[in-house]
């Protein structure tokens, strides 16, 4: 029986406990304090053997960390020595580099190139210092956060849905967070990161032979020798998608590891297969049927769909606030007064979108019934704000059409409506759909309705349905499917 | 140049930064403990002891000198770790909140501990070579458990019963010498 109770705590200890035996050990620890003890003595057993484990192995970075550092007195146990490196090297290593930085204060690895929003970077000694915008504290590391000033590794936090932060490193490999992120970084000769969650870019050019970048996510460890690639970490699951090179990552719990090529990406949790899912192309405007870019700065060449950042593992909209992309189409349908039009999609913010920037949906006809005629918009249709952490969210709007916009053919364009005065924002739009409902008065004669001589109209009506025009397999043009 | 003043709240930082490292350097091993008995695995109890520790470095301003830093410490880190059990819930390896909170509040008051952790190290040091090196392999950090017990020839249920079987030896050894040095 005791034996059994020893094996449950050694299956949970080495993380391989079914659920079952987890429900009886959680059962016997909540009856008994024996139990209790006996396991806290167990994890005391592990934590030890660890850290004597991970000393002796890692002699070297516990060096680099105790080097300069003040000890506490010369009777130490062989013990006390492993608990105090590894102590090091957790504060070298793992809390924002605080040590490392303390004493390496002049030695920069790396430099802004670029930054938006609120952002607070954890650096030297722990200071923390308020970025871009926001008033900073008046200390020697206060201008730390501007364009091409140098850093020597630390953590950066982007506090605000709009915040991001580029760096580039010595070697001229580049990163950079986007919207709510953490992002701890270092190069003690070979560049460690630690994604705590939120988004990440890089492009990594070729590192030296047996130091690959080293990124840690909370669930996935990840190695990159050369590449370009994008990785999304959050509590419980983490995106990588390789555009160019390829990434090995490696799931933290069970270890299960799997080479990233090029246009490929997998998705990691707890308990996901890990399966490469082949990431198409993105295409162009003159390679989407139905819709074209109708900006007058912009060409039927430029980015129209991609399959990143998918709603449902298709093809989406990328859509950018800039005046060169203004995404449109003819719908082919002829309106009528009372028409109700009605549009759903859903939606996401990507970088640089402002917490006050919103999808605009716009319902145009032209003076001419063609796409490229002068345009007369009768509806905006807007979208909520962005809810900021990078989820799809739904966006829908109606409009009635009047006797102005009878007899016309109706256009729509998916648009952006800027809230920060910067057009530079980038969100995705999928799964998007028009429908009109046409409702006919009572009594009145209608062309569509076949009605024999001196026979009466039924009364009442039947319900008016609405038909979509774009979506699913109606003139969607990529926006749904692949 | 520096100003003079400048020089002096560099040298003020100085020596703050190396109190808290001394600190955190002797009361560290306790946290990591602490959480190892609550966090299903080492990943969990280093994210969790990172934070602790930031934290910690970002209110030493807050902390009292002469009180107990490891409770104030193991405070952080408590809290930290609950914040994090609510992210990693749905696993099958987070306790529940009732066994969570007994197996929390009786860690926290433990006090044998550095004595308990000082046989340990004696206790490790009488295994076989070759044992204690098999149990520090499948300790070390990224060292995938099962892989070595792939690798060892044995069945992986035989190969889990070898590594109990040294922990139930490294427990023996250390329960008689605690007792031995309290009699």
């Amino acid at each position: 029986m005791k034996a059994d109770f020893e094996q449950r705590i050694a299956a949970w200890l080495d993380g391989r406990i079914s659920e079952a035996e987890s429900e009886t050990l959680q059962q016997e620890l909540r009856d008994s304090e024996e139990a209790r003890t006996a396991f806290r003595l167990y994890a005391e057993l592990d934590t030890v053997i660890r850290e004597v484990a991970d000393t002796q192995g890692v002699g070297t970075i516990s060096k680099t960390g105790g080097s300069s550092m003040s000890t506490p007195g010369p009777a130490m146990t062989p013990f006390a020595k492993a608990a105090m490196a590894l102590a090091a090297v957790i504060i070298v290593a793992v809390t924002g580099t605080l040590y490392y930085q303390h004493v390496n204060a002049n030695r920069n690895i790396a430099r802004i190139t670029g930054l938006n929003g609120a952002l607070t970077w954890i650096g030297n000694g722990g200071r923390i210092v308020q970025g871009s915008g926001s008033e900073q504290e008046p200390t020697r590391w206060s201008n730390v956060l501007s364009e091409d000033a140098e850093l020597p590794g630390g953590t950066i936090e982007g506090t605000a849905p709009d915040s991001w932060f580029e760096l580039e490193f010595d070697d001229g490999s580049s990163a950079m967070i986007f919207g709510e992120s953490i992002l701890t970084f270092s190069d003690q000769g070979q560049k460690e990161l630690r994604l705590k969650q939120g988004r990440f870019s890089a492009t990594v050019v070729p590192q030296p032979a047996g130091e690959p970048m080293l990124i840690r996510t909370p669930v996935a460890d990840l190695k990159v020798i050369g590449t370009q690639f994008d990785v999304e970490a959050g509590p419980e699951s983490t995106m990588l998608y390789v555009r160019e090179g390829k990434v090995r990552i490696r799931r933290v719990r069970d270890g299960k590891t799997v080479d990233v090529q090029a246009d490929h990406r997998v998705v990691v949790t707890s308990d996901s297969d890990m399966l490469l899912g082949f990431v198409g192309p993105e295409r162009t405007w003159s390679q989407t049927p139905f819709w074209e870019n109708l900006s007058t700065f912009g060409n039927q060449d430029s980015i129209a769909t991609q399959e990143t950042r998918d709603f449902d593992g298709t093809r989406n909209l990328l859509l950018s606030e800039e005046s060169s992309s203004l995404p449109a189409q003819d719908t082919g349908h002829t309106i009528r007064s009372g028409d109700l039009l009605e549009v759903h999609y859903v939606w996401r913010s990507d970088q640089w979108w402002n917490a006050q920037d919103q999808i605009a949906i716009k319902l145009f006809t032209t003076d001419n019934d063609l796409i490229s005629g002068a345009p007369t918009f009768f509806a905006t249709l807007l979208s909520r704000t962005p809810t900021g952490d990078d989820t799809y969210q739904t966006g829908s709007g109606r409009a009635t059409a009047t006797k102005m916009e009878s007899g016309k053919k109706l256009f729509v364009a998916i648009d952006t409506q800027d809230g920060d005065g910067e057009l530079d924002g980038v969100a995705h739009v999928d799964n998007f759909q028009l429908q009109v409902t046409r409702f006919r008065k009572p009594g009145l004669r209608s062309l569509d309705d076949f009605q024999l001589e001196g026979t009466p109209f039924p009364d009442p009506l039947p319900a008016p349905t609405p038909t979509i025009i774009i979506g699913g397999n109606v003139r969607n043009g990529d926006f749904n499917r692949n | 140049m520096k100003h003079p003043a400048e020089k002096q709240s560099a040298s003020d930082d100085d020596e703050r930064y190396e109190a808290f490292v001394r600190l955190l350097v002797e009361h560290e091993p306790r946290v990591r403990s602490f959480l190892r008995g609550l966090l299903p695995t080492f990943y969990d109890v280093e994210e969790v002891a990172q934070e602790a520790s930031l934290i910690a470095w970002r209110k030493f301003d807050s902390f009292e000198e002469g009180t107990a830093f490891g409770g104030w410490l193991l405070t952080i880190a408590r809290f930290e770790a609950l914040k994090y059990r609510r992210r990693v819930a749905r696993s099958p390896l987070v306790f529940r909140d009732e066994v969570w909170e007994l197996l929390a509040e009786e860690a926290s008051g433990e006090e044998n501990q550095q004595i308990r952790r000082r046989h340990l190290e004696v206790c490790l040091g009488k295994l076989e070579l070759t044992k204690r090196n098999l149990l520090l392999k499948v300790h070390t950090s990224g060292v995938v458990i099962r892989e070595v017990a792939q690798q060892s020839g044995k069945s992986e249920e035989a190969f889990y019963k070898v590594i109990q079987r040294l922990r139930v030896i490294l427990r023996d050894c250390v329960l008689k010498s605690v007792a031995a040095e309290k009699a």
